[in-house]
Protein backbone atom coordinates (compact mmCIF):
# COMPACT_ATOMS: atom_id res chain seq x y z
CA UNK A 1 0.00 0.00 0.00
CA UNK A 2 2.98 2.35 0.54
CA UNK A 3 2.93 4.57 -2.46
CA UNK A 4 5.63 7.14 -1.99
CA UNK A 5 9.30 7.05 -0.51
CA UNK A 6 11.55 9.31 0.78
CA UNK A 7 14.28 9.75 3.42
CA UNK A 8 12.88 12.04 5.32
CA UNK A 9 9.63 10.34 7.63
CA UNK A 10 6.49 11.99 7.50
CA UNK A 11 6.14 11.33 11.48
CA UNK A 12 9.42 10.60 13.35
CA UNK A 13 8.89 10.01 17.44
CA UNK A 14 11.92 9.50 19.56
CA UNK A 15 12.59 9.12 22.83
CA UNK A 16 9.08 9.65 23.90
CA UNK A 17 7.83 9.88 27.59
CA UNK A 18 4.98 11.35 29.32
CA UNK A 19 5.08 11.13 32.66
CA UNK A 20 1.84 11.58 35.72
CA UNK A 21 4.16 12.06 38.91
CA UNK A 22 6.37 9.10 38.63
CA UNK A 23 3.72 7.07 36.46
CA UNK A 24 4.49 7.10 32.87
CA UNK A 25 1.72 6.79 30.68
CA UNK A 26 3.61 6.79 27.61
CA UNK A 27 7.40 5.36 27.87
CA UNK A 28 10.20 5.74 25.42
CA UNK A 29 8.13 5.96 22.36
CA UNK A 30 9.67 5.42 19.32
CA UNK A 31 7.94 5.47 15.96
CA UNK A 32 8.51 6.22 12.46
CA UNK A 33 5.89 6.34 9.95
CA UNK A 34 7.10 6.51 6.73
CA UNK A 35 5.43 8.72 4.01
CA UNK A 36 2.16 6.70 2.08
CA UNK A 37 2.34 4.19 5.25
CA UNK A 38 -1.22 3.64 6.45
CA UNK A 39 -0.28 3.21 10.06
CA UNK A 40 -1.86 1.41 12.50
CA UNK A 41 -1.36 2.06 16.15
CA UNK A 42 -2.93 -0.86 18.19
CA UNK A 43 -3.12 -1.35 22.26
CA UNK A 44 -5.80 -2.48 24.42
CA UNK A 45 -7.61 0.11 26.07
CA UNK A 46 -5.50 2.27 28.51
CA UNK A 47 -2.32 1.71 26.88
CA UNK A 48 -1.64 4.91 26.78
CA UNK A 49 -2.59 5.58 22.77
CA UNK A 50 -4.55 8.71 23.18
CA UNK A 51 -1.75 10.15 25.61
CA UNK A 52 1.07 9.43 23.01
CA UNK A 53 -1.14 10.78 20.52
CA UNK A 54 -2.23 14.00 22.71
CA UNK A 55 1.59 14.21 23.24
CA UNK A 56 2.52 13.69 19.02
CA UNK A 57 0.28 16.31 18.58
CA UNK A 58 1.45 18.96 21.49
CA UNK A 59 -1.62 18.77 23.15
CA UNK A 60 -0.15 17.83 26.24
CA UNK A 61 3.44 18.51 27.29
CA UNK A 62 5.62 16.03 26.54
CA UNK A 63 7.92 15.13 29.75
CA UNK A 64 10.86 14.17 27.08
CA UNK A 65 11.68 13.06 23.66
CA UNK A 66 10.97 14.76 20.13
CA UNK A 67 8.71 14.68 17.50
CA UNK A 68 9.26 15.59 13.97
CA UNK A 69 6.57 15.99 11.19
CA UNK A 70 8.19 16.02 7.88
CA UNK A 71 11.53 17.01 9.20
CA UNK A 72 9.90 20.03 10.88
CA UNK A 73 10.03 20.07 15.02
CA UNK A 74 8.51 23.37 15.51
CA UNK A 75 5.33 22.53 17.10
CA UNK A 76 3.07 25.10 15.34
CA UNK A 77 4.06 24.70 11.92
CA UNK A 78 4.27 20.92 12.21
CA UNK A 79 0.27 20.87 12.21
CA UNK A 80 0.55 22.73 8.58
CA UNK A 81 0.91 19.61 7.51
CA UNK A 82 -1.40 17.41 10.16
CA UNK A 83 -5.48 16.52 10.28
CA UNK A 84 -6.17 15.00 13.53
CA UNK A 85 -9.12 13.69 15.10
CA UNK A 86 -8.61 12.85 19.04
CA UNK A 87 -10.68 10.49 20.88
CA UNK A 88 -14.64 11.20 20.33
CA UNK A 89 -14.70 14.43 17.61
CA UNK A 90 -16.96 17.25 19.38
CA UNK A 91 -18.55 20.18 18.22
CA UNK A 92 -20.24 23.59 18.42
CA UNK A 93 -23.35 21.49 18.85
CA UNK A 94 -26.15 24.56 18.06
CA UNK A 95 -23.95 25.12 14.83
CA UNK A 96 -24.42 23.46 11.54
CA UNK A 97 -21.62 20.86 10.58
CA UNK A 98 -20.91 23.16 7.74
CA UNK A 99 -20.62 26.25 10.17
CA UNK A 100 -18.42 23.72 12.09
CA UNK A 101 -16.67 22.93 8.94
CA UNK A 102 -15.78 26.50 7.96
CA UNK A 103 -14.49 27.10 11.96
CA UNK A 104 -11.94 24.32 11.49
CA UNK A 105 -10.71 25.71 8.11
CA UNK A 106 -10.52 29.64 9.11
CA UNK A 107 -8.23 28.33 12.39
CA UNK A 108 -6.29 25.83 9.87
CA UNK A 109 -5.96 28.89 7.68
CA UNK A 110 -5.95 26.29 4.35
CA UNK A 111 -9.70 24.65 3.44
CA UNK A 112 -11.96 26.71 1.08
CA UNK A 113 -16.14 26.91 0.60
CA UNK A 114 -15.50 24.31 -2.08
CA UNK A 115 -13.39 22.00 0.01
CA UNK A 116 -15.52 22.02 2.92
CA UNK A 117 -18.25 20.61 0.35
CA UNK A 118 -15.73 18.28 -0.98
CA UNK A 119 -14.83 16.93 2.78
CA UNK A 120 -18.70 16.36 3.63
CA UNK A 121 -18.95 15.05 0.49
CA UNK A 122 -16.42 12.24 0.83
CA UNK A 123 -17.65 11.85 4.29
CA UNK A 124 -21.38 11.01 2.96
CA UNK A 125 -22.95 14.02 5.19
CA UNK A 126 -23.25 17.22 1.48
CA UNK A 127 -26.88 16.59 2.05
CA UNK A 128 -27.07 16.85 5.90
CA UNK A 129 -24.25 19.86 6.40
CA UNK A 130 -26.96 22.42 7.18
CA UNK A 131 -28.31 20.79 9.80
CA UNK A 132 -27.33 21.55 13.50
CA UNK A 133 -24.78 19.15 14.71
CA UNK A 134 -27.17 18.97 17.92
CA UNK A 135 -29.56 16.89 15.51
CA UNK A 136 -26.48 14.35 14.27
CA UNK A 137 -25.89 10.66 15.22
CA UNK A 138 -22.89 9.47 17.00
CA UNK A 139 -21.91 8.05 13.86
CA UNK A 140 -22.68 10.82 11.71
CA UNK A 141 -20.04 13.04 14.33
CA UNK A 142 -17.80 11.05 13.64
CA UNK A 143 -18.23 11.07 9.84
CA UNK A 144 -17.85 14.73 10.30
CA UNK A 145 -15.14 14.40 13.05
CA UNK A 146 -13.10 12.60 10.11
CA UNK A 147 -14.31 15.85 7.37
CA UNK A 148 -12.77 17.99 9.68
CA UNK A 149 -9.62 16.55 9.94
CA UNK A 150 -9.58 16.02 6.03
CA UNK A 151 -10.14 19.86 5.70
CA UNK A 152 -7.54 21.39 3.22
CA UNK A 153 -6.04 17.96 2.15
CA UNK A 154 -3.25 17.51 4.96
CA UNK A 155 0.02 15.17 4.22
CA UNK A 156 -0.90 13.35 7.61
CA UNK A 157 -3.68 12.32 8.89
CA UNK A 158 -3.90 11.70 12.98
CA UNK A 159 -6.99 9.60 13.81
CA UNK A 160 -7.63 8.53 16.81
CA UNK A 161 -10.38 5.39 16.67
CA UNK A 162 -11.92 6.96 13.92
CA UNK A 163 -14.28 4.37 13.60
CA UNK A 164 -15.84 4.70 16.95
CA UNK A 165 -19.65 4.82 17.31
CA UNK A 166 -20.21 3.39 13.16
CA UNK A 167 -21.87 0.41 12.48
CA UNK A 168 -20.25 -1.94 10.18
CA UNK A 169 -21.08 -0.50 7.02
CA UNK A 170 -19.91 2.96 8.58
CA UNK A 171 -16.54 1.07 9.75
CA UNK A 172 -16.31 -0.23 6.40
CA UNK A 173 -16.38 3.21 4.67
CA UNK A 174 -14.23 4.52 6.71
CA UNK A 175 -11.83 2.00 6.37
CA UNK A 176 -11.82 2.08 2.45
CA UNK A 177 -12.29 6.18 2.46
CA UNK A 178 -8.52 5.98 4.73
CA UNK A 179 -6.78 3.17 1.95
CA UNK A 180 -8.01 5.63 -0.76
CA UNK A 181 -6.70 8.66 0.44
CA UNK A 182 -2.86 6.58 1.13
CA UNK A 183 -3.90 5.24 -2.54
CA UNK A 184 -5.39 8.03 -4.49
CA UNK A 185 -4.10 11.37 -2.72
CA UNK A 186 -0.39 10.12 -1.32
CA UNK A 187 -1.88 10.96 2.01
CA UNK A 188 0.00 8.97 5.25
CA UNK A 189 -2.02 8.36 7.90
CA UNK A 190 -1.74 7.20 11.33
CA UNK A 191 -4.67 5.82 12.92
CA UNK A 192 -4.68 4.22 16.74
CA UNK A 193 -7.19 1.15 17.16
CA UNK A 194 -8.33 -1.21 19.55
CA UNK A 195 -9.93 -3.21 17.04
CA UNK A 196 -7.20 -6.15 15.38
CA UNK A 197 -9.60 -7.24 12.32
CA UNK A 198 -9.65 -3.13 11.35
CA UNK A 199 -6.28 -2.67 11.82
CA UNK A 200 -5.44 -6.17 10.02
CA UNK A 201 -7.58 -5.08 7.10
CA UNK A 202 -6.48 -1.92 6.26
CA UNK A 203 -2.93 -1.22 7.73
CA UNK A 204 0.82 -1.53 6.11
CA UNK A 205 2.55 -1.26 9.49
CA UNK A 206 1.75 -1.71 12.57
CA UNK A 207 2.92 -0.32 16.34
CA UNK A 208 1.29 -2.49 19.39
CA UNK A 209 1.22 0.02 22.48
CA UNK A 210 0.98 -1.63 26.05
CA UNK A 211 1.48 0.02 29.64
CA UNK A 212 2.80 2.95 27.56
CA UNK A 213 5.41 0.63 25.83
CA UNK A 214 5.74 0.00 22.28
CA UNK A 215 5.92 -4.16 22.32
CA UNK A 216 5.90 -5.17 18.71
CA UNK A 217 6.56 -2.51 15.58
CA UNK A 218 6.91 -3.67 12.10
CA UNK A 219 4.94 -4.55 8.65
CA UNK A 220 2.04 -7.36 9.22
CA UNK A 221 4.80 -10.35 7.79
CA UNK A 222 7.55 -8.80 10.00
CA UNK A 223 5.11 -9.10 12.98
CA UNK A 224 3.42 -12.41 12.20
CA UNK A 225 6.76 -13.80 11.93
CA UNK A 226 7.78 -12.39 15.38
CA UNK A 227 5.09 -14.93 16.11
CA UNK A 228 8.34 -17.75 15.90
CA UNK A 229 8.03 -21.68 15.52
CA UNK A 230 4.70 -21.67 17.82
CA UNK A 231 2.18 -23.59 15.50
CA UNK A 232 -1.63 -22.29 16.42
CA UNK A 233 -4.06 -25.45 14.89
CA UNK A 234 -7.43 -26.18 15.04
CA UNK A 235 -8.67 -29.89 16.04
CA UNK A 236 -11.93 -31.26 15.03
CA UNK A 237 -12.93 -34.46 17.41
CA UNK A 238 -15.72 -36.64 18.07
CA UNK A 239 -15.21 -37.03 22.22
CA UNK A 240 -14.15 -33.03 23.48
CA UNK A 241 -13.78 -34.47 26.80
CA UNK A 242 -12.18 -37.30 26.26
CA UNK A 243 -9.97 -35.07 23.56
CA UNK A 244 -9.10 -32.55 26.42
CA UNK A 245 -7.65 -35.23 28.95
CA UNK A 246 -5.66 -36.46 26.45
CA UNK A 247 -4.28 -33.12 25.22
CA UNK A 248 -3.76 -32.13 28.87
CA UNK A 249 -1.31 -35.04 28.92
CA UNK A 250 0.73 -33.92 25.42
CA UNK A 251 4.12 -31.83 26.55
CA UNK A 252 4.30 -28.89 24.61
CA UNK A 253 0.73 -28.40 23.65
CA UNK A 254 -1.63 -25.74 25.56
CA UNK A 255 -5.40 -25.30 24.70
CA UNK A 256 -6.13 -21.58 23.77
CA UNK A 257 -10.00 -22.07 23.50
CA UNK A 258 -12.64 -22.60 20.62
CA UNK A 259 -11.68 -22.79 17.44
CA UNK A 260 -14.34 -22.59 14.46
CA UNK A 261 -17.55 -25.38 14.03
CA UNK A 262 -16.91 -26.55 17.61
CA UNK A 263 -13.21 -27.72 17.00
CA UNK A 264 -10.67 -27.12 19.50
CA UNK A 265 -7.99 -24.13 19.34
CA UNK A 266 -4.67 -25.34 20.24
CA UNK A 267 -1.25 -23.57 20.35
CA UNK A 268 2.15 -26.30 19.62
CA UNK A 269 5.48 -25.15 20.71
CA UNK A 270 7.59 -28.23 20.72
CA UNK A 271 4.98 -31.11 19.12
CA UNK A 272 4.37 -31.15 15.73
CA UNK A 273 0.62 -31.78 14.76
CA UNK A 274 1.58 -35.41 13.36
CA UNK A 275 2.18 -36.40 16.96
CA UNK A 276 -0.92 -34.62 18.39
CA UNK A 277 -3.06 -36.27 15.92
CA UNK A 278 -1.17 -40.12 16.95
CA UNK A 279 -1.97 -39.49 20.66
CA UNK A 280 -5.30 -38.50 20.77
CA UNK A 281 -6.18 -41.53 18.41
CA UNK A 282 -4.23 -43.75 20.43
CA UNK A 283 -6.35 -42.01 23.51
CA UNK A 284 -9.35 -43.12 21.45
CA UNK A 285 -10.16 -39.71 20.36
CA UNK A 286 -11.35 -40.03 16.18
CA UNK A 287 -10.08 -36.74 14.28
CA UNK A 288 -12.03 -35.31 11.75
CA UNK A 289 -10.03 -32.36 10.96
CA UNK A 290 -6.66 -30.43 11.88
CA UNK A 291 -6.62 -27.36 10.42
CA UNK A 292 -3.30 -25.38 10.91
CA UNK A 293 -3.89 -21.22 11.65
CA UNK A 294 -2.03 -18.94 9.91
CA UNK A 295 -0.30 -16.44 12.33
CA UNK A 296 -2.83 -13.48 13.20
CA UNK A 297 -2.06 -10.17 14.55
CA UNK A 298 -4.69 -11.04 17.07
CA UNK A 299 -2.32 -13.91 18.64
CA UNK A 300 0.52 -10.99 18.35
CA UNK A 301 -1.54 -8.87 20.11
CA UNK A 302 -2.47 -11.40 22.88
CA UNK A 303 1.08 -12.14 22.90
CA UNK A 304 2.34 -8.80 23.59
CA UNK A 305 0.23 -7.32 25.70
CA UNK A 306 -0.44 -7.52 29.42
CA UNK A 307 -4.05 -8.72 30.65
CA UNK A 308 -3.67 -6.51 33.32
CA UNK A 309 -5.86 -3.50 33.09
CA UNK A 310 -3.82 -1.03 31.67
CA UNK A 311 -2.27 2.58 33.05
CA UNK A 312 -3.41 5.51 30.80
CA UNK B 1 0.58 37.20 13.72
CA UNK B 2 -1.17 34.14 12.25
CA UNK B 3 -2.47 34.94 8.74
CA UNK B 4 -5.42 33.67 9.09
CA UNK B 5 -6.36 35.95 12.52
CA UNK B 6 -8.55 37.53 10.81
CA UNK B 7 -10.58 34.80 9.94
CA UNK B 8 -10.12 33.05 13.53
CA UNK B 9 -11.73 36.39 15.01
CA UNK B 10 -14.70 35.96 12.36
CA UNK B 11 -15.48 32.59 13.36
CA UNK B 12 -15.59 33.36 17.03
CA UNK B 13 -17.56 35.82 16.30
CA UNK B 14 -19.87 33.70 14.94
CA UNK B 15 -19.90 31.39 17.70
CA UNK B 16 -20.20 34.71 20.57
CA UNK B 17 -23.22 35.97 18.25
CA UNK B 18 -25.44 32.67 18.11
CA UNK B 19 -24.43 31.25 22.36
CA UNK B 20 -27.66 31.89 24.29
CA UNK B 21 -25.25 34.36 26.51
CA UNK B 22 -24.62 36.29 23.20
CA UNK B 23 -28.27 36.64 22.07
CA UNK B 24 -29.45 37.32 25.73
CA UNK B 25 -26.58 39.89 26.18
CA UNK B 26 -28.21 41.75 22.93
CA UNK B 27 -31.56 41.34 23.91
CA UNK B 28 -30.70 42.48 27.58
CA UNK B 29 -28.99 45.61 25.20
CA UNK B 30 -32.24 47.16 23.90
CA UNK B 31 -34.73 46.14 26.60
CA UNK B 32 -32.74 48.01 29.24
CA UNK B 33 -33.13 51.29 27.49
CA UNK B 34 -36.38 50.61 26.49
CA UNK B 35 -37.59 49.90 29.88
CA UNK B 36 -35.58 53.41 31.03
CA UNK B 37 -38.07 55.04 28.70
CA UNK B 38 -41.03 53.41 29.75
CA UNK B 39 -39.99 54.24 33.21
CA UNK B 40 -38.94 57.91 32.68
CA UNK B 41 -42.01 58.33 31.17
CA UNK B 42 -44.30 57.44 33.74
CA UNK B 43 -42.34 59.28 35.92
CA UNK B 44 -42.88 62.58 34.04
CA UNK B 45 -46.59 61.49 33.68
CA UNK B 46 -46.85 61.94 37.94
CA UNK B 47 -44.18 64.20 38.77
CA UNK B 48 -46.49 66.96 39.92
CA UNK B 49 -48.72 64.50 41.67
CA UNK B 50 -46.01 62.29 42.70
CA UNK B 51 -43.95 63.04 45.89
CA UNK B 52 -40.55 61.37 47.32
CA UNK B 53 -39.66 62.15 50.87
CA UNK B 54 -42.59 64.83 51.25
CA UNK B 55 -40.87 66.81 48.40
CA UNK B 56 -42.25 67.09 44.35
CA UNK B 57 -40.92 64.40 41.91
CA UNK B 58 -40.59 67.64 39.73
CA UNK B 59 -36.60 69.21 40.26
CA UNK B 60 -35.68 65.82 41.49
CA UNK B 61 -35.26 64.09 38.67
CA UNK B 62 -34.28 65.64 35.51
CA UNK B 63 -36.03 64.40 32.35
CA UNK B 64 -34.49 64.19 28.99
CA UNK B 65 -32.77 62.01 26.57
CA UNK B 66 -29.32 62.50 29.05
CA UNK B 67 -30.72 61.69 31.86
CA UNK B 68 -32.51 58.19 30.27
CA UNK B 69 -29.25 57.67 28.37
CA UNK B 70 -27.84 57.60 32.12
CA UNK B 71 -30.51 55.31 33.93
CA UNK B 72 -29.82 53.14 30.92
CA UNK B 73 -26.29 52.95 31.19
CA UNK B 74 -26.53 52.64 34.89
CA UNK B 75 -29.05 49.36 34.56
CA UNK B 76 -27.10 48.33 32.09
CA UNK B 77 -23.86 48.10 33.69
CA UNK B 78 -25.49 47.11 37.40
CA UNK B 79 -25.71 43.44 36.89
CA UNK B 80 -27.64 41.36 33.91
CA UNK B 81 -25.43 42.49 31.30
CA UNK B 82 -22.06 42.28 33.03
CA UNK B 83 -23.07 38.67 34.25
CA UNK B 84 -23.71 37.72 30.51
CA UNK B 85 -20.60 38.92 28.90
CA UNK B 86 -19.33 37.49 31.71
CA UNK B 87 -21.37 34.09 30.87
CA UNK B 88 -20.33 34.58 27.55
CA UNK B 89 -16.10 34.56 28.37
CA UNK B 90 -16.60 31.65 30.26
CA UNK B 91 -18.58 29.52 27.62
CA UNK B 92 -15.84 30.78 24.89
CA UNK B 93 -12.86 29.72 27.45
CA UNK B 94 -13.60 27.20 30.17
CA UNK B 95 -16.99 25.85 28.07
CA UNK B 96 -15.07 24.89 24.96
CA UNK B 97 -12.29 23.34 27.67
CA UNK B 98 -14.74 21.47 29.17
CA UNK B 99 -17.18 19.97 26.10
CA UNK B 100 -13.66 19.44 24.65
CA UNK B 101 -14.25 21.88 21.11
CA UNK B 102 -11.31 23.67 22.29
CA UNK B 103 -9.11 21.03 21.89
CA UNK B 104 -10.34 21.03 17.76
CA UNK B 105 -8.67 24.45 18.05
CA UNK B 106 -5.66 23.51 19.39
CA UNK B 107 -4.19 21.03 16.39
CA UNK B 108 -4.21 23.55 14.52
CA UNK B 109 -0.93 25.57 13.31
CA UNK B 110 -1.63 28.74 15.73
CA UNK B 111 -0.08 29.99 18.41
CA UNK B 112 -2.12 29.39 21.56
CA UNK B 113 -2.08 32.74 22.41
CA UNK B 114 -3.75 33.53 19.35
CA UNK B 115 -6.70 31.63 19.65
CA UNK B 116 -7.22 33.46 23.13
CA UNK B 117 -6.83 36.89 21.42
CA UNK B 118 -9.21 35.89 18.77
CA UNK B 119 -11.84 34.82 21.61
CA UNK B 120 -10.97 38.05 23.39
CA UNK B 121 -11.97 40.48 20.47
CA UNK B 122 -14.71 38.71 19.54
CA UNK B 123 -16.13 39.34 22.76
CA UNK B 124 -14.85 42.98 22.89
CA UNK B 125 -17.02 43.13 19.93
CA UNK B 126 -20.33 41.97 21.89
CA UNK B 127 -19.62 44.15 24.74
CA UNK B 128 -19.45 46.99 22.20
CA UNK B 129 -22.56 45.52 20.43
CA UNK B 130 -24.40 45.90 23.39
CA UNK B 131 -23.01 49.31 24.39
CA UNK B 132 -23.82 50.80 20.93
CA UNK B 133 -27.57 49.23 21.20
CA UNK B 134 -28.02 50.44 24.29
CA UNK B 135 -26.91 53.94 23.55
CA UNK B 136 -28.95 54.10 20.21
CA UNK B 137 -32.11 52.45 21.69
CA UNK B 138 -31.87 54.88 24.71
CA UNK B 139 -31.17 58.06 22.83
CA UNK B 140 -33.81 57.47 20.01
CA UNK B 141 -36.25 56.21 22.05
CA UNK B 142 -35.46 58.90 24.92
CA UNK B 143 -35.95 61.42 22.58
CA UNK B 144 -39.02 60.61 20.56
CA UNK B 145 -40.37 59.68 23.74
CA UNK B 146 -39.62 62.46 26.61
CA UNK B 147 -37.57 65.03 24.47
CA UNK B 148 -33.84 66.04 23.25
CA UNK B 149 -31.26 67.37 25.51
CA UNK B 150 -29.88 70.60 25.69
CA UNK B 151 -27.90 69.87 23.09
CA UNK B 152 -25.58 72.99 22.89
CA UNK B 153 -24.07 72.53 26.26
CA UNK B 154 -20.18 72.18 26.30
CA UNK B 155 -18.55 69.42 27.94
CA UNK B 156 -16.80 72.01 30.42
CA UNK B 157 -20.61 73.63 31.11
CA UNK B 158 -22.78 71.02 31.77
CA UNK B 159 -22.18 68.08 33.04
CA UNK B 160 -25.50 65.86 31.32
CA UNK B 161 -24.46 66.70 27.49
CA UNK B 162 -24.44 63.76 24.91
CA UNK B 163 -21.43 64.26 24.62
CA UNK B 164 -20.62 62.88 28.30
CA UNK B 165 -23.03 60.46 28.25
CA UNK B 166 -20.95 59.05 25.21
CA UNK B 167 -17.82 58.80 27.18
CA UNK B 168 -19.52 57.25 29.60
CA UNK B 169 -20.51 54.34 27.47
CA UNK B 170 -17.22 54.50 26.27
CA UNK B 171 -16.04 54.28 29.73
CA UNK B 172 -18.34 51.08 30.27
CA UNK B 173 -15.93 49.22 27.40
CA UNK B 174 -13.08 49.66 29.39
CA UNK B 175 -14.68 48.63 32.37
CA UNK B 176 -15.83 45.51 30.04
CA UNK B 177 -12.64 45.08 28.85
CA UNK B 178 -11.11 44.30 32.30
CA UNK B 179 -14.44 41.75 33.44
CA UNK B 180 -13.58 39.57 30.07
CA UNK B 181 -10.12 39.55 31.12
CA UNK B 182 -10.45 38.65 33.99
CA UNK B 183 -13.42 35.79 32.54
CA UNK B 184 -10.46 34.45 30.80
CA UNK B 185 -8.03 34.32 33.53
CA UNK B 186 -10.25 32.42 35.71
CA UNK B 187 -11.04 30.26 32.71
CA UNK B 188 -7.81 28.95 32.49
CA UNK B 189 -7.70 27.49 35.88
CA UNK B 190 -11.53 26.20 35.81
CA UNK B 191 -12.73 24.17 33.37
CA UNK B 192 -16.57 24.69 33.53
CA UNK B 193 -18.64 28.01 33.09
CA UNK B 194 -20.34 27.42 36.36
CA UNK B 195 -17.04 27.31 38.18
CA UNK B 196 -16.05 30.28 36.38
CA UNK B 197 -19.08 31.90 37.92
CA UNK B 198 -18.76 30.98 41.28
CA UNK B 199 -14.98 31.86 41.08
CA UNK B 200 -16.15 35.34 39.87
CA UNK B 201 -18.86 35.45 42.68
CA UNK B 202 -15.80 34.50 45.48
CA UNK B 203 -13.40 36.86 43.80
CA UNK B 204 -15.84 40.04 43.91
CA UNK B 205 -17.07 38.95 47.19
CA UNK B 206 -13.02 39.21 48.41
CA UNK B 207 -13.00 42.34 46.42
CA UNK B 208 -15.73 44.13 48.21
CA UNK B 209 -14.44 42.87 51.69
CA UNK B 210 -10.73 44.72 51.04
CA UNK B 211 -13.52 47.78 49.29
CA UNK B 212 -15.32 48.25 52.39
CA UNK B 213 -12.05 48.23 54.81
CA UNK B 214 -10.10 50.56 52.85
CA UNK B 215 -13.01 52.91 52.75
CA UNK B 216 -13.44 52.13 56.39
CA UNK B 217 -9.77 53.16 56.81
CA UNK B 218 -10.01 55.60 54.90
CA UNK B 219 -12.70 57.43 57.30
CA UNK B 220 -10.91 56.15 60.19
CA UNK B 221 -7.37 57.69 59.82
CA UNK B 222 -8.30 60.48 57.91
CA UNK B 223 -5.49 59.39 55.15
CA UNK B 224 -5.31 59.63 51.82
CA UNK B 225 -3.82 55.97 50.56
CA UNK B 226 -6.50 54.71 51.17
CA UNK B 227 -8.99 56.65 49.24
CA UNK B 228 -6.34 55.80 46.24
CA UNK B 229 -6.00 52.26 47.12
CA UNK B 230 -10.13 51.99 46.88
CA UNK B 231 -9.53 53.00 43.28
CA UNK B 232 -7.44 49.43 42.78
CA UNK B 233 -9.85 47.51 43.96
CA UNK B 234 -12.02 45.88 41.15
CA UNK B 235 -15.37 47.18 42.47
CA UNK B 236 -13.34 50.62 42.45
CA UNK B 237 -11.22 49.84 38.84
CA UNK B 238 -14.13 49.14 37.17
CA UNK B 239 -16.47 51.33 37.97
CA UNK B 240 -14.28 53.71 35.65
CA UNK B 241 -17.50 54.89 34.02
CA UNK B 242 -19.19 56.28 36.77
CA UNK B 243 -18.23 59.32 36.97
CA UNK B 244 -19.50 60.55 33.47
CA UNK B 245 -21.50 63.12 34.91
CA UNK B 246 -18.99 64.88 36.55
CA UNK B 247 -15.23 64.84 36.04
CA UNK B 248 -13.38 60.64 35.44
CA UNK B 249 -10.86 59.61 37.28
CA UNK B 250 -7.88 58.82 35.72
CA UNK B 251 -6.31 56.68 38.50
CA UNK B 252 -9.41 54.85 38.04
CA UNK B 253 -8.45 54.18 34.48
CA UNK B 254 -5.45 53.54 35.34
CA UNK B 255 -6.14 50.90 37.77
CA UNK B 256 -8.86 49.43 35.56
CA UNK B 257 -6.07 49.14 32.36
CA UNK B 258 -3.68 47.24 34.58
CA UNK B 259 -6.29 44.93 35.83
CA UNK B 260 -6.87 43.80 32.13
CA UNK B 261 -3.06 43.60 31.36
CA UNK B 262 -2.55 41.53 34.39
CA UNK B 263 -5.30 39.07 33.80
CA UNK B 264 -4.90 38.56 30.05
CA UNK B 265 -1.02 38.04 31.00
CA UNK B 266 -2.34 35.36 33.34
CA UNK B 267 -4.48 33.56 30.99
CA UNK B 268 -2.13 33.49 28.23
CA UNK B 269 0.72 32.72 30.58
CA UNK B 270 -1.31 29.76 32.01
CA UNK B 271 -3.14 28.53 28.54
CA UNK B 272 0.14 28.26 26.76
CA UNK B 273 0.92 25.79 29.45
CA UNK B 274 -1.68 23.42 29.93
CA UNK B 275 -2.50 20.55 28.68
CA UNK B 276 -5.56 20.17 26.80
CA UNK B 277 -7.99 17.20 27.59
Amino acid sequence: MRLVTSEVPALAVTGLSRFYGKRAAVHRLELQVQRGDLYGFLGPNGAGKTTAIRAILGLIARSEGTVEVFGERDIVRQRTEIGAMVETPTFNDWLSGRQNLRIAAAYAGRGTAADIEEALERVGLLARGGERVRSYSLGMRQRLGIARALLGRPKLLVLDEPTNGLDPRGMREVRDLLVELVRRDGCTVFVSSHLLSEVEAMCNRVGILDRGVLKAEGTMAQLIRQLGARTVIEVGVDDRPRALEVIARIEGATIEGDGADGRLLLALSSTAPAELNRALVQGGVAVSSLVPRAGSLEELFLSVTSSEPGVA
Amino acid sequence: MPRQFLAMVRVEMLKVYTRGSGIGALVVAVLVPLFAVLGMNALMGMQDSAQFNGQPLRGMLQFDVVAVGGKALWARNFFVLPLLLFLATGASVAGENADHTLRELMVRPVPRWSILLAKAISLWTLSAATLALTFVAAVGLGWAVIGGPAIDQSVAEGSESLLRLSLGFAASFVSDMALIAIGMALSSFVRSVGGVVASLILLLLADRVVWLLLKGLGLILQEEWPKTAVKWTLVGAMGCWENWEGAFEPGQFLAVGVITLVATAVSMLRFSRTDVP
